[in-house]
């Protein structure tokens, strides 16, 4: 069946949000735990997640970012913060609306809860200081099942192809910054770097984000866990956030896409994506050392961005 | 639902079953109902401080039950009247005899703003202009059956009629199943089909669309829920482009042509180098498109000359004239304000009057005479002088009622009924049934969704 360019649009676009809500909330819960085990450390804060998801400043940050009310309500509600989860999933729940007729029924009921729940009471609860964690693991379900639903009712064909290589480029560019995150503030706060480090609590609470942490026990245990932790974000073959399994993802529906929808221009894309590909494909660890892993981690981002910007001009090119 | 010598035969089944639940009981149905409505997004927005909050359109869980033998009544005479309808804008956009013959003035016509000149010529398929109608009915307190209003253009609503029912299955099943209640699921089918037949015979798998103004627009759901129901694509006017006098959609394969719109948006939006120039809801080209016979529009372009409020009263004068007929469904006595002594007439008894502008909807544009202030009186005065062709009055109807369950217990309120209608080359279909609209305020005849409206399933029932 034909696809309207606006209908890939907004289906591409559904799902990145679906996703950024979802490891918004992951990256909540992961903070909001570790401040309730009261563990003091400069490194243990709210500013990886608020550098992530907000466009404050460095000094805003260093002001709020011990105070778990305010992060919460921040990044739940805050009218001013435009990645808010409130605004997120306003945004997810707007593609869905103007696609209803391409997604499952199932899948527009869910949206629809997940929304009127972050404006009934998880919104209240942001705003009065009350969020308690069983809301967000409450919410965190519920994104879930429309993930969920998503894989067991969406019809296998162009729309599947779309929503799917809007989940894989927002996943990708999602392990991308949150790593470069990670990897800023230790270095910032830190004499050991990064690369070297071994202290687990830190890059626990990435992982925990990613919901990588039981495959990182799983994996590792010589105690290397900085290197090990960008192993597995960058290169696990089985870790389903990492650079390299989403990479491998996007490229079958970018095949499909490419397969179904010969116009002009898409050899070109083709060709560019190729690059981006091989590049994860072809690296590993070893090509990476302290002083090349930032600017690889932004290189990646930066071509990646690129890529969808193409991607978005040629296939929904409506206006 | 009740009678002087007791509960109505139809009634009985349901009353029966619904009398043995308790009230917490059918409370919790309402709110499990609502809560469905909610999820479902079956809702529309009312702006307040700059932000859209979202509501329901309230559904009251007692249905209203319609025997099968007034339905036969009703629906005989929405035929009649859609049949009349269609050969008028036949005629109208085509000889005028009607006009030659002096059963409608001309003035009438040339002075009504939906009476688009661009549309004389234009061959339709099939000769069918109204495929898609809502009539609206009321029934008055002898028990005859009213057209309070013909809906001919986008009419909206009957997602309502098809949710009401989905919703009522759920909470009531028992009830419902013994009822022998008929079913009105088939309605989009229906549509479609007539949709498809309207594409240029030689086009074998004709791409149909329902072109939308957008998530902005209240009957969104409507439209959403349509093309879903039809397996077709909602489009909005970005999506769609004309080239070469062919109307085409963008889709990542390229340029798709489509062969018929079904279109939920004005006809003044839907050409901006034909009609408004400041839409952006419409389609450059796209009646040039149309005039040559590559598209098909449903409905047709220029209906609203045969729904306009002043027109109305001339429709029984139009099924005697096409059809040799007299009405099987009566009209409300209709007062035109731009007659000296018909509106002398009015404003003596406007206490008892209902004054409407003839090109407005949804309750807007409407005073009623009984609840309006000296004030609100003076204005609409002056709006008359000013334009009188803009408005008409009808003496007040004091609607009948049906029981809703508010507040805990069974109360009365008034009610309207829109079946809808469809009309394609083999003849004219009604699902039976319609949308039971109520007005939820106590003491109020208005049941527009925007004024405090509501609704309820309707359901039509063999004895």
């Amino acid at each position: 069946m034909l696809l309207l360019s606006r209908t890939a649009d907004s289906l591409y676009w559904l799902s990145r949000y679906i996703y950024r809500a979802d490891s918004l909330l992951r990256s909540i819960r992961t903070n909001y735990i570790t401040y309730l085990d009261n563990y003091q450390d400069e490194l243990q804060s709210w500013e990886q997640t608020l550098l992530l998801y907000t466009q404050l400043s460095e000094q805003n940050i260093s002001e709020i970012k011990h105070n778990s009310s305010t992060v919460i309500f921040y990044l739940v509600s805050a009218q001013e913060n435009t990645n808010s989860l409130k605004t997120i999933i306003t945004k997810a729940r707007e593609n869905a609306r103007g696609v209803q007729d391409h997604i499952t029924l199932e899948m527009w009921n869910q949206i629809n809860k997940v929304y009127h729940l972050v404006y009934k009471e998880i919104e209240y609860s942001a705003v009065s200081g009350t969020m308690t964690l069983e809301q967000i693991d409450g919410l965190i379900k519920e994104i879930q099942l429309f993930i969920g639903l998503t894989d067991t009712t969406m019809p296998r064909g162009q729309g599947w192809n779309f929503l799917n290589t809007g989940k894989f480029v927002e996943r990708i560019l999602h392990t991308l910054y949150i790593t470069g995150i990670y990897i800023e503030i230790k270095n910032k706060y830190d004499i050991v770097q990064a690369y070297e480090d071994k202290d687990i609590m830190y890059w626990k609470s990435m992982m925990l984000s990613l919901s990588g942490y039981e495959l990182f026990l799983k994996t590792y245990n010589d105690g290397n866990h900085g290197f090990n932790a960008l192993q597995q974000t960058f290169f696990h073959k089985n870790f389903p956030q990492s650079v390299s399994y989403s990479m491998e993802r996007l490229r079958r529906n970018l095949d499909n896409i490419f397969k179904q929808n010969v116009i002009p221009g898409c050899d070109e894309l083709e060709r560019r994506f190729g690059k981006l590909h091989s590049n994860i494909r072809f690296s590993d660890m070893s090509d990476l050392n302290k002083e090349n892993i930032t600017p690889f981690i932004e290189k990646t981002a930066e071509d990646l961005i690129e890529f969808s910007n193409l991607f978005s001009k040629l296939y929904f090119a409506y206006h | 639902m009740q009678a002087p010598e007791g509960i109505r035969t139809h009634y009985e089944i349901f009353y029966k079953g619904f009398s043995e639940l308790s009230v917490p009981t059918i409370e919790q149905k309402q709110r499990y109902a609502n809560e469905l409505f909610l999820n479902q997004g079956i809702t529309f927005t009312v702006y307040s401080d700059n932000e859209g909050i979202e509501r329901i359109f309230p559904f009251d869980i007692v249905p209203r039950i319609i025997r099968a033998a007034e339905w036969e009544h009703i629906e005989k005479g929405i035929k009649q009247r859609l049949k009349a309808l269609n050969l008028f804008l036949n005629d109208i956009y085509g000889e005028q005899q009607i006009l030659k013959d002096n059963i409608v003035p001309a003035s009438l016509i040339t002075s009504c703003p939906n009476y688009l000149r661009e549309t004389h010529g234009i061959k339709v398929p099939h000769n069918i202009f109204i495929h898609i109608s809502g009539i609206d009915l009321v029934r008055g307190k002898d028990g005859t059956f009213y057209v309070l209003e013909d809906n001919l253009r986008t009419p909206s609503g009957v997602s309502y009629m098809l949710e009401n029912r989905e919703i009522t299955k759920r909470i009531l099943p028992n009830k419902f199943a013994k009822s022998n209640v008929r079913m009105v699921s088939n309605y989009p089918l229906l549509l479609n089909k007539t949709l498809n037949a309207l594409a240029p015979s030689q086009i074998s798998n004709p791409t149909v669309v329902l072109l939308t103004p957008g998530i902005h627009n209240s009957a969104y759901y409507e439209h959403t829920f349509l093309a879903r129901q039809m397996g077709i694509q909602l489009v909005e006017s970005r999506d769609l482009v004309v080239d070469n006098q062919k109307v085409f959609m963008k889709t990542t394969s390229g340029l798709k042509q489509v062969h018929v719109i079904y279109r939920r948006i004005d006809d003044d939006f839907l050409d901006p180098l034909v009609f408004r120039t400041d839409s952006v809801l419409g389609v450059p080209g796209l009646m040039s498109a149309y005039r040559k016979g590559n598209v098909a529009l449903a409905n047709a372009v220029g209906n609203g000359v045969a729904d306009d409020k002043a027109v109305y009263a001339y429709v029984p004068a139009m099924i005697k004239y096409y059809l040799d007929e007299d009405p099987l469904l009566p009209n409300i006595p209709t007062y035109h304000l731009s007659e000296p002594a018909q509106k002398e007439l009015v404003y003596r008894d406007i206490n008892n009057m209902v004054i409407k502008e003839t090109n407005q909807s949804g309750g807007y544009g409407m005073l009623m005479g009984n609840k309006a202030t000296d004030e609100e009186v003076l204005k609409i005065k002056t709006a008359i002088e000013k334009n009188p062709r803009n408005f008409i009055a009808q003496p007040i109807i004091p609607l009948s009622t049906c029981p809703c369950f508010i507040d805990g217990k069974l109360t009365p309120r008034h009610i309207d009924l829109r079946p809808f209608a469809i009309y394609g080359p083999d003849g004219i279909e009604i699902v039976p049934g319609g949308l039971t609209r109520v007005a939820l305020r106590e003491g109020s005849l208005v049941v527009n969704s925007s004024q405090g409206g509501g609704s309820k399933d309707t359901w039509i029932v063999d004895l």
